[in-house]
């Protein structure tokens, strides 16, 4: 194979790689999806020389989270040849039937959390009551920060007023992403009950809404132990074609009644996730779902679910089209990794996600046994506590395996911390 | 009945009996006097029974993710056709065997401190982690036994890992340690127990290699000595680097003859100030026995 084209998206960049061996050429295209990219050459004394290059540079780029586009799936884009910008962006955003690229679900790579960009594949648009959005938006953000009072010439901004003028607005009707930010500049909380009851209450006026995030909010904000939320049952239950809900902060949270019939990705960073919420979403009837992260944390902030508590997940069966688990930031991690190299769901999933946690040697041990999996195109660990000689032995797993920003257990007596926790 | 979520009895010490066909997402039924289960019981994810010391039998065809049995003193036996990924049974004295047909897989396997048991079933092959801390009866592993994690050993009658499983983790009352310090502590020496950076390790080493060989291996330096009612008695000591010094009095005990080496703080200068620390006093002035025995 001497084309090949890879994609990376998280909520900062949303860009493709290509690479083509000609002889003894190496091109690379590369840019924003939805650009045409700019492109790079570079010759080799031999071909044998340059079909090493070629190695080493597909390697990186997997290594570094890229996924290699499927020639027959729906993230097909235009890209390659070369045409209009803009028509590149809508294919990777969609498939014909219009829906998400499962490429988009993913929008959180580490805890340094910044406000969000980019989001299913579009520039996110921040709304404000008396603007005029701009035209053919079709994602939006509603939050309200300090740095408007200024603007406002002292006033606190009222993110219900806000609210409520976006869901009047045209731009509603055509919103298919959907982010609430921080809900007010003193504490930065969110979804309060104000907020589901409101958009469940206007729910007609969004009927294009395919993914919503719930919390984008940054730790200047607010530190993600302080945000507030509710049960977000409603939600579920009023946007029928909802594909993507992403949640950050798990204070407070409930489903209630975990159900939903097109449902693709679920999403929940927190710094402690409570063992009950857990269990609602895995007693829960998602028939679609395809992705599901859930950011573990640590018992000293809630984070109480034991590997026991996974055991319905990791029987295989409760999700039938899961393909990527990411049991991230997790204190409990290398109990997980203990479990799930040889649990059943491994025979389904393409990605597994651990990153973030504190799985040390014994953890990572347990995740060689993957080596005779078949099903799986991608392992990733980054942020753990793993050492240089195991990593070494994980990098010779038979599909890519992202072990940076490896840490060191610095202190016997303390241990290991999770990457994200107040 | 069905319940939906979790249903906690725990505590209810006088529930002898659960309603037939009872399902549950959980059930949490630990310290109550149940001594059988019906047999229609379902529950989906967990089943907890802690300290249920009445229970004297489990339904046959028992499947649940998590089965928790800590100190069901009274149980002898596991039902036939058990199907668990997470079970634990530490502290259940009275067990004696496993079914001869069950399913225990996927999970880890907690059998701490059940003295009465034997050895594990041959149909065990892939655990996340084993614990047979305590098992002073169990010897060997089963043949075909793959452990992803780690295995705890502590006190248990094992005396080697199977081939297959190097790169597993060895604890020792939860102290990572390696095949020699486990199964062979009679290769230790002392200078390697001295190098060894970490503490908790290190106190593993000594304990397995014995406080009487190591004293004698690293050479332990006398700081006083005396004699009482058992004979000769010493204080030595054994300097360790970023740690205290281990000292301890070297003593006879004048009724059986036989010789303790007894661990005091590194404080200690006489043999008589150490006796009388052990003994509650702080002032070894004040120690004054009138016999030793």
């Amino acid at each position: 194979m001497s084309f090949r084209e890879f994609e990376y998206a998280d909520g900062k960049s949303f860009k493709f790689w290509m690479i083509d061996l000609q002889g003894t050429d190496i091109v690379t295209r590369y840019g924003r999806i939805g650009t045409n990219g700019q492109e790079s050459k570079k010759s080799f004394a031999s071909e044998e020389k340059a079909r090493k290059e070629f190695d080493k540079l597909v390697k990186e780029k997997t290594r570094k989270g890229y996924v290699e586009k499927d020639d027959t799936g729906a993230t097909e884009t235009s890209s390659r040849s070369g045409k209009g910008a803009k028509k590149a962006t809508e294919t990777a955003a969609t498939s014909s039937e219009g829906a998400l690229s499962s490429l988009l679900f993913a929008t959180t790579r580490d805890g340094q959390f910044e406000s969000l960009n980019n989001f299913i594949g579009e520039r996110v648009a921040d709304f404000r009551e008396g603007k005029k959005p701009p035209k053919n938006k079709t994602v939006f953000r509603v939050r309200v920060s300090y740095e408007e009072m200024d603007d406002m010439g002292g006033d606190e901004p009222d993110f219900n007023k806000r609210m409520k003028a976006f869901l009047e607005s045209d731009a509603a009707l055509q919103t298919r992403g959907l982010i609430i930010g921080a809900y007010d500049v003193e504490g930065g909380v969110t979804s309060k009950d104000a907020f589901v009851a409101q958009i469940t209450k206007h729910k007609d006026r969004l009927p294009e809404l395919k993914a919503l995030f719930l919390g984008d909010i940054t730790q200047e904000e607010s530190e993600i132990s302080w945000i507030t939320h509710t049960d977000v049952s409603p939600v579920l239950a009023a946007f029928h074609n909802l594909e993507m809900l992403r949640i950050r902060g798990s204070s407070g949270l409930q489903f209630s009644k975990p159900m939903h019939d097109k449902l693709r990705a679920l999403a929940i960073e927190s710094g402690g996730l409570g063992a009950e919420v857990v269990k609602q979403v895995l007693r829960g009837h998602f028939p679609e779902l395809e992705y599901l992260e859930l950011w573990l944390g640590t018992p000293d902030y809630e984070g109480d679910c034991r590997v026991n508590d996974l055991q319905p997940l990791f029987k295989g069966k409760l999700f039938p089209k899961l393909k990527y688990l990411g049991l991230r930031n997790a204190q409990i991690a290398d109990d997980i990794a203990a479990v799930i190299a040889i649990a059943p769901i491994m025979d389904q999933l393409e990605t597994l996600d651990l990153s973030l946690g504190t799985i040390g040697d014994l953890g990572a041990n347990a995740l060689l046994q993957l080596g005779s999996n078949r099903t799986l195109r991608r392992l990733d660990l980054h942020y753990n506590f793993i050492s240089k000689p195991v990593q070494k032995q994980l990098k010779k797993l038979p599909f890519p395996v992202d072990v940076s920003d490896a840490q060191i257990e610095e202190d016997e007596e303390f241990g290991r911390f999770v990457s994200v926790s107040e | 009945m069905h319940v939906d979520e979790s249903l906690s009895l725990a505590g209810k010490t006088k529930l002898n009996k659960l309603p037939k066909r009872l399902s549950c997402y959980e059930l949490d039924a630990s310290k109550t006097g149940l001594q059988v289960l019906p047999d229609e019981l379902t529950v989906e994810c967990e089943l907890r029974l802690d300290g249920c010391r009445k229970l004297a039998a489990l339904p046959r065809n028992l499947q649940v993710g998590t089965l928790s049995l800590v100190g069901c003193t009274a149980l002898t036996s596991l039902p036939e056709g058990l199907d668990v990924w997470f079970l634990d049974v530490s502290g259940c004295t009275q067990l004696t065997s496993f079914p001869r047909k069950a399913t225990i897989a996927h999970g880890s396997l907690n059998v701490h401190s059940c003295t009465s048991l034997m050895s594990l079933p041959n149909y065990l092959t892939h655990l996340g982690t084993l614990d047979i801390s305590g098992c002073p009866q169990i010897a060997e592993l089963p043949p075909g036994l793959q452990i992803s994690s780690w295995i705890e050993i502590a006190d248990s009658g094992l005396r080697g890992l199977l081939k297959r499983m190097q790169g597993i983790g060895i604890r020792w009352r939860s102290v990572l340690i390696d095949e020699t310090i486990a199964f062979a502590p009679h290769r230790l020496r002392a200078t390697a127990v001295v190098k060894e950076k970490n503490a908790e390790k290190r106190r593993v080493m000594i304990e397995r290699m014995g406080f009487d060989r190591f004293f004698k291996d690293a050479g332990a330096k006398q700081i006083h000595s005396d004699s009482d009612p058992g004979g000769q008695r010493e204080l030595l000591r054994v300097p360790l680097q970023n740690d205290e010094d281990i000292v301890c009095l070297s003593v006879n005990c004048p009724s059986t003859g036989r010789h303790y080496l007894l661990r005091v703080p590194p404080k200690m200068r006489t043999c008589h100030q150490a006796a009388a620390w052990m003994a509650g006093f702080d002032d070894p002035k004040l120690y004054k026995p009138l016999k030793e025995t």
